[in-house]
C-alpha cells in the first residue's frame, strides 16, 4: 500500500512535469507563429510598398 | 505538423484539472514497472512535442518566406526584412528554448522515478576515472592496486576513524536546535560558527584528550570563517541556492575541521614530509587562493564557488595517507606505500558523494562533485594552463585546477617539513647523530638518540598527552638517512606566485638565510631540494636542472618564469622556524665537531667502495683476502674514531 502511495505521488509528479512543460513549449509556439505571421505582413507592406513606387 | 489547430486542442486540455487525486492513472494500482512505463511514455511526449514544435515553427517560417518569393520579391527585400524582425534569431532561440525545456523535463521525470539513477551514474564514471588513473600509475607505484581494493581505503572506516579520534578530543556531534528549518544566512552563519569554535578547540587547544597547538588553531580558525564567507557569496552569485538549509552547511564544515584535524595527526606520527594542517590549510589554500586572486585582477571571472571548490578539493586531496593500508606502511619504514595516494583520496570522495546523507551531496551539484573529484585525483599535475579574458566556463574549471596542481606542487620548502622536525628543534642535532650512528653501525648509538630525543619531547610542556604520543611514534620512525628527505627543505621558505596578462607563471623564490649552514652540517649539496623544485615543476628529473641554470637570475620553462634570488641575494630575514633552530646551526662545537665527522665520513665511505670493489675482482685467493681484510681493519678504524668522537661530545 505504502508503495502503492507512494507511486501514485509519483505519478501526479511526472504529470505536474508534463504539464508544466507542454504549457511552456504551447507558449512558444505561440509567440513563434506570431513572429512569423508579422514577418509576412511585413512582406506583404514591401510589396504593396513596391508597387505604390511603381505607380508613382 | 503541430499547426494553431492541434494547439488550439491542446488549450483545451488545459483547461482540465491537471491531475487530481481521482485522475485515472492515479486512481489504479501502479506497480513500479507500470509506474516506470508511464514515465518513459510522458518523457517521450515531451520530446516529441518539443520536435514537433520546433519543426512547426521552421515550416511556417519557410512558408512565410516563400509567400514573400511568390509576391515576386527581390531576395535583397526580404533578406533586409529578415534582419529587421530578427525572425531567423527568434527562431533558433526559441528552438533553444524548447530543447532546454525538453531536457529539464525529462531530467524531472527521470530524477521522479530513480531518484539516485543520477548518482550511481555520476559515481560510475568516477570509478572509471580512478580506475584509468589506477592503470597509468601502477608501474611506478608498486602495490597501488591491493591498497585501492583495500575495504580498509575506503570511506565507512575512514569515517569510523576520524568519529573515533574526533570523540576522544572531546567533540560533540549534535545537531543545533537553532538551526532547525533555517535557511543559510548571515544569522545562521554565526550560529554555525560559533559552534565550531567549540570544536576547534576541542580538537587543537586540548591538552588532556587532544592536541595542543595555538599555530594550528588559528589557522582553522580563519579557514572555517573563510569557507563559510565564501559560501555566502556562492549564494549571492547563485552558486548555491539561497534556500539550502543551514544545517547541511554546518554539517559540511563540521565535517571538513573533523577530516582535517585527523589527517594532520595521522601526518605527525612519520617523517614524510607535512600533508596535514601547515600544508593543506596554511599553505595550499592560501596558495590557490593568492594566485585566484592574481587571475581576477588580469580580469578573468573567478567566482566564490571556485574558490569553495579549490579549498574541499585540498582538504580532501592527501585523504589517502589516513587510509591504513597507507598509514600502517609508512609508520612500520616503507614511505613509498604514499605513492598513488592521490587515488585513494579520489575514492573517498566518490563514496562520500554516494551517500545521500552527506551534506557534501546536498551542498554540491553532481556536476561540482565531478569537478572536486578530477581535482583531488590528480591535484599533483604538472599541467598548468591559465586562462585570461576568456568567458567559457571550461576556462574556469581549467585555472581552478591549474592552481591547484600549481599550489601542490610549489610547497617544497620549509614548512612542508615534517611535523617532528619543524616543532621539536632538537629532532635536526638527533637527525645529525642518527647519520653517523647508522654509518658506523652502532645500534645503541641509534637507540640513546632516539630515547635522549623523546626525554627532551616530554619535558616541553606545551605538548599535550597525545602530541607526545605522535612525536615519539615519529622518533621511532628517523633513521640514519631521514636528514636527506627533510633538511634540503630549509633552502627557502613560502614562494611568491603571481599569474601575468598573459596567463604565465611567475614564481618568485629566495634563498633563505640559514640554508648553507644546516645542509652543510649533513654535507649535503646546497641547491638539491630547488634542482627538485624545478624539475617537479617542468615535469624533469632533478638531474637535468644544472647549477649553470641556477646561476641565471630567470628561468623560463614552458607556462612558468621561475626567478631566484639564492647566494649573496638570499634573504637576511629568519622565519620562526629558522629561529627555533639557529642555535643549533651556530653552536660551535657542534658544527666543528660535524665538519670532522664529515671528513672521516667520506673516507670511510671510499673504503667501502673499495671493498666493494675488492669483493668483485678475481685476484688469487690469498692476496684477495688479505687485501679485504687491511681494507676492512681501516674501516673499522674509522668507525671507532667517529664513535669516540660522538662519544666524547654527548657527555
Amino acid at each position: 500500500m505504502v508503495i502503492q502511495n507512494e507511486n501514485q505521488k509519483k505519478i501526479f509528479k511526472i504529470k505536474e512535469i508534463y504539464s508544466s512543460c507542454t504549457e511552456r513549449i504551447k507558449k512558444i509556439r505561440l509567440r513563434q507563429s506570431d513572429a512569423n505571421k508579422e514577418f509576412l505582413k511585413k512582406i506583404e507592406e514591401r510589396k504593396i510598398n513596391k508597387i505604390r513606387d511603381n505607380i508613382k | 505538423m503541430l499547426d494553431l489547430e492541434n494547439l488550439e486542442t491542446l488549450e483545451k486540455d488545459k483547461e482540465k484539472p491537471p491531475v487530481s487525486e481521482k485522475s485515472p492513472e492515479t486512481e489504479m494500482n501502479f506497480d513500479d514497472e507500470k509506474t516506470k512505463e508511464f514515465a518513459i511514455s510522458k518523457s517521450e511526449e515531451i520530446e516529441n512535442f518539443g520536435e514537433e514544435t520546433c519543426l512547426a515553427n521552421e515550416e511556417e517560417f519557410k512558408a512565410a518566406v516563400d509567400d514573400g518569393v511568390k509576391l515576386e520579391l527581390p531576395q535583397d527585400d526580404i533578406n533586409e526584412v529578415m534582419a529587421e524582425t530578427k525572425i531567423a534569431e527568434n527562431l533558433n532561440n526559441s528552438k533553444i528554448e524548447v530543447e532546454n525545456i525538453v531536457k529539464e523535463g525529462k531530467d524531472g521525470i527521470k530524477k521522479e522515478i530513480e531518484p539516485d539513477l543520477e548518482k550511481k551514474e555520476t559515481a560510475l564514471s568516477l570509478e572509471d576515472k580512478e580506475q584509468a588513473y589506477l592503470s597509468q600509475k601502477i608501474i611506478k607505484a608498486k602495490g597501488l592496486d591491493k591498497r585501492y581494493e583495500d575495504e580498509r581505503s575506503g570511506f565507512k572506516r575512514v569515517q569510523e576513524q576520524i568519529t573515533e579520534y574526533s570523540l576522544k578530543c572531546g567533540v560533540k556531534n549534535e545537531s543545533i536546535p537553532e538551526l532547525e528549518n533555517k535557511e543559510y544566512n548571515p544569522d545562521t552563519k554565526e550560529i554555525i560558527k560559533n559552534k565550531l569554535v567549540a570544536n576547534l578547540d576541542a580538537l587543537f587547544l586540548n591538552k588532556e584528550t587532544g592536541r595542543f597547538n595555538p599555530e594550528k588553531h588559528q589557522i582553522m580558525l580563519a579557514q572555517t570563517e573563510n569557507y563559510l564567507n565564501l559560501m555566502e557569496e556562492a549564494q549571492n552569485e547563485g552558486d548555491i541556492s539561497k534556500n539550502i538549509n543551514a544545517d547541511e552547511i554546518f554539517k559540511l564544515v563540521e565535517k571538513n575541521i573533523e577530516l582535517m584535524a585527523f589527517q594532520d595527526r595521522v601526518a605527525s606520527e612519520n617523517t614524510l614530509g607535512d600533508h596535514g594542517v601547515r600544508h593543506v590549510v596554511g599553505y595550499n589554500i592560501k596558495i590557490t587562493e593568492q594566485i585566484l586572486n592574481s587571475v581576477s585582477e588580469k580580469g578573468q571571472e573567478v567566482k566564490a564557488i571556485d574558490r569553495i571548490m579549490g579549498h574541499q578539493i585540498m582538504l580532501m586531496h592527501d585523504l589517502g595517507y589516513v587510509c591504513e593500508p597507507v598509514r600502517n606502511e609508512v609508520n612500520s619504514g616503507n614511505p613509498t606505500a604514499d605513492k598513488g595516494h592521490n587515488l585513494l583520496s579520489a575514492k573517498i570522495l566518490r563514496q562520500m558523494a554516494g551517500s545521500s546523507d552527506e551534506a557534501l551531496t546536498k551542498v554540491f551539484s553532481q556536476e561540482q562533485i565531478a569537478t572536486l573529484h578530477q581535482g583531488v585525483l590528480e591535484h599533483d599535475d604538472s599541467k598548468v594552463n591559465f586562462h585570461i579574458n576568456d568567458g567559457d566556463e571550461k576556462a574556469r574549471q581549467e585555472n581552478l585546477f591549474s592552481a591547484v596542481h600549481l599550489a601542490d606542487n610549489t610547497h617544497a620548502f620549509e614548512d612542508k617539513l615534517p611535523e617532528i622536525l619543524y616543532s621539536v628543534p632538537e629532532s635536526l642535532k638527533a637527525m645529525r647523530l642518527l647519520k653517523t650512528a647508522g654509518e658506523i653501525g652502532d645500534s645503541d648509538m641509534i637507540n640513546s638518540v632516539k630515547e635522549k630525543l623523546i626525554l627532551d619531547i616530554n619535558k616541553h610542556e606545551e605538548y599535550s598527552k597525545d602530541d607526545k604520543e605522535i612525536l615519539a611514534q615519529a622518533v621511532n620512525n628517523l633513521h640514519e638517512s631521514s636528514y636527506k628527505f627533510s633538511v634540503g627543505r630549509i633552502c627557502g621558505n613560502k614562494p611568491e606566485v603571481s599569474i601575468g596578462q598573459n596567463g604565465r607563471v611567475s614564481i618568485k623564490i629566495q634563498e633563505s638565510s640559514i640554508h648553507q649552514e644546516a645542509v652543510g652540517l649533513f654535507g649535503q649539496e646546497s641547491y638539491d631540494q630547488l634542482k627538485k623544485f624545478i624539475g617537479d615543476l617542468e615535469g624533469k628529473e632533478k638531474g637535468e636542472i644544472t647549477n649553470e641554470m641556477l646561476n641565471q637570475d630567470k628561468i623560463e620553462g614552458k607556462n612558468v618564469t621561475l626567478e631566484l634570488t639564492i647566494g649573496e641575494k638570499k634573504s637576511n630575514e629568519k622565519t620562526d622556524y629558522q629561529k627555533r633552530i639557529e642555535n643549533i646551526i651556530t653552536d660551535k662545537d657542534f658544527v666543528e665537531l660535524s665538519r670532522q665527522d664529515l671528513l672521516l665520513s667520506r673516507r670511510q665511505k671510499l673504503l667501502e667502495d673499495k671493498l666493494n670493489s675488492l669483493s668483485n675482482q678475481s685476484l688469487e685467493s690469498g692476496e684477495k683476502e688479505a687485501m679485504l681484510k687491511k681494507t676492512e681493519e681501516n674501516i673499522n678504524k674509522y668507525k671507532l674514531l667517529r664513535s669516540q668522537i660522538f662519544k666524547n661530545y654527548l657527555k
